[in-house]
């Protein structure tokens, strides 16, 4: 799908984003957890997104081994 | 894994790309002049300091996909071990120079930190906004081919 891979990146981001505001609401440290980690998260989805681009290890996009 | 800037432009949508762009610059704005009207300029300046750096992070980021993944590649169209490493660092070096300003950008701004975190969310707002507009033209698409497909009355079915 032609949006899968923006999906990723701004979903894990996102996520960890959340996680980060309910670790402030619950340490009392807005909004440095949720700074901390979404970058976190945007760490983990840009590489899910980059291996997935770079994997050619004989397995093609299109789900055939 | 077709490697060429045809198939990787097609795979991440780059009309989707600089149309998403083109919206987080207009959110950043927008984000700029809502802080700055209610809480004063210095937010103001927070706000559009975050979206400037994740506009720059989303710009990277769409040029390293569009441009030097498929020149690593090369004609082969497959990235060996060195290539693959050699990304990866360059990727890591980048970051870590986008580190730099983010921290001086934080540590000189103290409070508007709120305004400079909604600075850096137009950005993957504005992916969100283009991906569901993205949808809704394909599924409008899907909507007048069947229509046309059936003679213009979408509820008939029959081929005879």
């Amino acid at each position: 799908m032609a949006m899968d891979l923006p999906a990723v990146l701004v979903g894990s981001m996102l996520v960890g984003g959340g996680a980060g505001y309910l670790v402030d609401r619950w340490l009392n440290s807005w909004p440095w957890g949720t700074l901390l980690l979404g970058g976190v998260g945007f760490g983990a989805g840009l590489w899910t997104v980059v291996r997935s681009l770079t994997q050619t290890d004989g397995h093609e996009r299109t789900g055939r081994s | 894994m077709d490697m060429s800037e045809q198939g990787v432009a097609e795979l991440f949508g780059l009309r989707s790309q600089r149309r998403a762009e083109v919206l987080a610059a207009l959110a950043g704005l927008l984000a700029a002049l809502a802080w700055g009207s209610r809480y004063g300029p210095g937010t103001a300046v927070g706000a559009l300091l975050g979206a400037a750096v994740a506009l720059v992070n989303f710009r990277w980021l769409r040029l390293f996909v569009t441009t030097s993944l498929p020149a690593a590649a090369g004609e082969a169209g497959a990235l060996g071990q060195k290539a693959r490493r050699r990304i990866y660092r360059r990727l890591l070096a980048r970051y870590a120079l986008l580190l730099l300003p983010f921290c001086a950008i934080l540590a000189g701004l103290y409070w508007p930190a709120v305004a400079f975190l909604c600075g850096l969310l137009t950005v993957p707002a504005a992916v969100l906004v283009e991906m569901l507009g993205a949808l809704t033209r394909r599924a409008g698409q899907a909507l007048l081919g069947r229509r046309r497909r059936f003679g213009g009355v979408p509820w008939n079915t029959s081929s005879g």
